[in-house]
């Protein structure tokens, strides 16, 4: 998206969404980090310093578990960081090449029992598993930009705290079973599909009998991690006969949170053709299959539930290009904003701010910390899987060298690092992983090394557990994109009323843990600057986009097994891609732009008076956007 | 009686729910105490079909309940909606009448989980119209419920997608009813 496209949005809107207000703090009583914990970030520098060329195009990860699995110390004080090696398995480790072209990688992925996962057409990228021993001779091939261990997704489903009960399936009853209780109960019929409550919350119900529509005509892709349910539904009459699986998850099996979704935008438009394609076999597969609903299947509407963990919060990645794609092409793209959490709710899992140096010390040379506050590190008060830091450099074009650490809780120790080197050419992005969870109260330290320049940061915990020194603007990647409808959640019967549309107003506020915004962006998706020599929150440099946009329901039932009741953004996305195929059915000739204006200019007003952080324009109704769009 | 007269003032048209109880926000009064509670297995029941039994936990355990008892009108889709901010109680659904000392006996439903995210939780189930139904809430912690606030919201509607307008046996049934009471009060 140009920057002139970005004038027409509501600067004087974004301009009281503040960035970077600060959560209430628990009492510090520690500022400090031990001596012991510095020695380790020494040492971990000084091995960062001897990589070869091949190991300085691997992710840091990569780098120890390779180290690990040769049976080779890490440094002096450090003999292994278990979570790096743990991301191997027997099974070997999963990678994201970057490259310039993959056609001399694919037999070389292939060796040793490794396998090509899935190869970009466009942009010669790929994902493969491969046996951890072949990831430095793999960095050694020529036009190998980098290898990080495979980006994680997550779809925005909320589990609810028994869920893992209710996804040991739920136990349906065969057809005589039913019949005779039924006919117990004095019921001659046999019970037939189930609808979302957000049929009626969206007035869609009876906007579809007041104005005679029901999307037909309307294409809409899916995107989520799978559909294995997709022929038990159409048994039930939940999912239309028609409905069409363009791409599947690879290695299965997932959860099916595809068909549920669809149910709901199916609920809302029945009238609509589905198509469901995959977002789970990796960023690149995810970005062409949102472009083959466009452009092989020709969807007017697509929406999608899932975040990679490596999308970048300040610059357009390679999903949210994507997207840019099929909405210049006409398309109105929805994306859940994400369950990260928000500040007004105290369940904020992002920091968002300027680099701010604590000092150099003498007993760590070459680093400077960064300052949270007034302690130079931050905590996960419930522990993480996840933890990311991006910086506002372009993607592919980081000169700025910033590293991440996490510290166990007394700060005594490295549990975990991410020292990839950035020098001109490489992405503004350091990760960790850990399989079972850093522990709670783990500590996350960043630092400048060398002569890296003060930059916009932002750390983020990716499954959404709560940071304690935490800030809005948790939504980011495609899902914040300048170019994405993006949805925040709102629980169905929040006013406590019943199966009732939506009123507005205080009644119905957003989910505790639906992610705020709103999103600012440094660069334009072409890697050029927005604001030129400006890279900081705190001159007032980039763009602030309004994410999320808009509001819809969630906490729904839908049939798909382990999807009632179906919390999370990820429901509340389809609700808004089904009132949009109402819309666009009401008089098909609108534009996307049209649409989108029809729905947001007529949302009904929630969380903080007019636009705000959590909720965009609030929360859309079919009647009065379907009068908007016909006037 | 007075109850379905009172669902049928309430019934506001079709698209939405016909309220047929709404007790507002009260302040738990124990009925009685039962033995053991249903476990909670994250799996509400819905329109779909009956849901299995869920079991009983802590049997030797007497946890304080109140019951609510109504009739459901001429609806058989039923979507009982409980507000519970304390997250300190557990609903159930049974047909005609609930006996405390066998948690199984009449069982019908139950929302499988406690107050979610803050919201209120929900359950589905499908009754012959005219159904009386027995509603009791329990403690999760015996003694927890004291002085503590729940509202309960109970919604009909004569199919699975929110629709509310009776179907034609149902009037008629109606229509016999309210033919009986005319008979009755003739002097």
């Amino acid at each position: 998206m140009n920057v002139s496209v970005r004038s027409r949005l509501t600067k004087a809107v974004a301009a009281f969404l503040l960035i970077g207000i600060p959560s209430a703090l628990p009492a510090q009583t520690d500022n400090s980090i031990d001596p012991a914990a510095l020695q380790q970030i020494r040492e971990l520098l000084q091995e960062k310093q001897s990589r070869t060329l091949a190991q300085r195009k691997l992710g840091t990860q990569l780098v120890y578990a390779v180290r690990a699995a040769a049976g080779l110390r890490l440094t002096a004080s450090i003999d292994a960081l278990p979570e790096a090696a743990a991301i191997a398995t027997a099974a070997g480790v999963v990678i994201d090449v970057k490259a310039a072209t993959s056609n001399a990688l694919l037999p070389l992925s292939a060796q040793a029992g490794g396998r090509v996962l899935y190869t970009s057409p466009r942009t010669g990228n790929l994902r493969a598993r491969i046996p951890l021993q072949l990831a430095e001779s793999l960095a050694g091939q020529p036009g190998v930009q980098f290898i990080r261990p495979g980006a994680r997704p997550r779809a925005h489903r909320v589990m609810s705290p028994l869920s893992a009960a209710s996804l040991l399936g739920r136990l349906l009853p065969g057809p005589p079973m039913l019949n005779f209780l039924t006919n117990r109960l004095g019921l001659g019929f046999f019970v037939g599909s189930l609808t979302s409550q957000g049929d009626v919350s969206h007035g869609a119900k009876s906007a579809r009998t007041t104005y005679g529509i029901n999307g037909s005509g309307v294409r809409v892709g899916v995107l989520s991690d799978s559909a294995e349910a997709l022929a038990f539904l159409i048994g039930t009459g939940d999912l239309p006969a028609g409905t069409m699986i363009v791409d599947d998850l690879i290695g299965g099996p997932g959860s099916s949170e595809g068909t549920a979704m669809m149910e709901i935008v199916n609920d809302l438009a029945p009238g609509a053709q589905l198509f469901f394609a995959s977002a789970f076999n990796g960023p690149e597969s995810f970005a062409d299959n949102i472009r083959a609903l466009r452009d092989v299947y020709r969807c007017d509407i697509i929406v999608d539930d899932v975040s990679y963990s490596d999308e970048f919060p300040f610059q357009d990645g390679t999903i949210a290009q994507a997207v840019n794609d099929v909405t210049a092409s006409g398309a109105m793209y929805f994306s859940s904003a994400g369950n990260g959490g928000n500040i007004t709710s105290g369940t904020s899992s992002v920091w968002e701010g300027d680099f701010s140096s604590a000092g150099t010390t003498a007993s760590l040379p070459g680093y400077t910390l960064h300052k949270f506050g007034a302690q130079p590190f931050n905590r996960m008060p419930t522990g993480a899987g996840v933890v990311d830091l991006f910086w506002s450099d372009p993607v592919g074009g980081s000169g700025n060298d910033y590293d991440l650490f996490i510290l166990n809780p007394a700060g005594t120790a490295v549990l975990a690092a991410s020292l990839d080197t950035q020098n001109g050419t490489q992405d503004p992005i350091e990760e960790v992983f850990s399989p079972t969870g850093f522990p709670a109260n783990s500590r996350i330290v960043v630092a400048a090394f060398g002569a890296a320049a003060p930059r916009a940061l932002h750390v983020g915990l990716f499954f959404g557990e709560r940071l304690q020194l935490a800030t809005n603007a948790v939504t980011r990647g495609h899902n914040a994109g300048p170019s994405t409808v993006s949805v925040a959640a709102v629980y169905w019967n929040s006013a406590r009323t019943g199966t009732r549309p939506f009123v507005g107003g205080a009644a119905n506020p957003t989910e505790v843990f639906s992610s705020d915004g709103p999103r600012k962006m440094f660069f334009n998706a072409n890697g050029t600057a927005i604001t030129p020599g400006n890279f900081l929150f705190g001159a007032n440099g980039g763009f602030s986009f309004i994410k999320p946009d808009i509001a819809a329901a969630d906490g729904v039932t839908t049939r798909t097994p382990g999807f009632n009741p179906f919390f999370g953004t990820s429901a509340a996305a389809p609700h808004a891609a089904g009132v949009a195929a109402l819309v666009k059915s009401a008089w098909p000739s609108r534009t996307a732009a049209q649409i989108k204006s029809a729905m947001t200019s007529t949302a009904l007003d929630i969380r903080a008076v007019g636009i705000d952080r959590d909720s965009g324009y609030g929360i859309v109704m079919v009647p009065s956007a379907v009068d908007a769009i016909l006037r | 009686m007075l109850v379905l007269l009172s669902v049928l003032a309430m019934a506001p048209g079709a698209g939405q729910a016909a309220v047929i109880f709404d007790s507002g926000n009260v302040t738990f009064a124990s009925t009685g105490t039962q033995s053991g509670r249903l476990a909670r297995d994250g799996v509400p029941s819905d329109w779909s079909g009956p849901k299995v039994f869920p079991g009983v936990i802590n049997p030797a355990t007497l946890y304080a309940y109140e019951l609510f008892t109504l009739n459901v009108g001429p609806y058989s889709f039923i979507q009982i909606n409980f507000d519970d901010p304390s997250a300190a109680f557990f609903i159930s659904a049974y047909l005609g009448s609930f006996n405390p000392a066998s948690l199984a006996g009449n069982y019908l439903g139950d929302p499988g989980l406690t107050q979610p995210f803050g919201n209120p939780s929900f359950f589905q189930i499908v009754v012959a119209p005219f159904t009386t139904l027995a509603l009791p809430v329990n403690e999760t912690v015996s003694g927890g419920g004291t002085g503590r606030t729940i509202a309960l919201l109970v919604e009909g509607f004569v199919d699975t997608e929110f629709n509310d307008v009776p179907e034609s046996s149902s009037i008629l049934l109606l229509g016999s009813g309210f033919g009986l009471i005319a008979l009755l009060r003739k002097p």
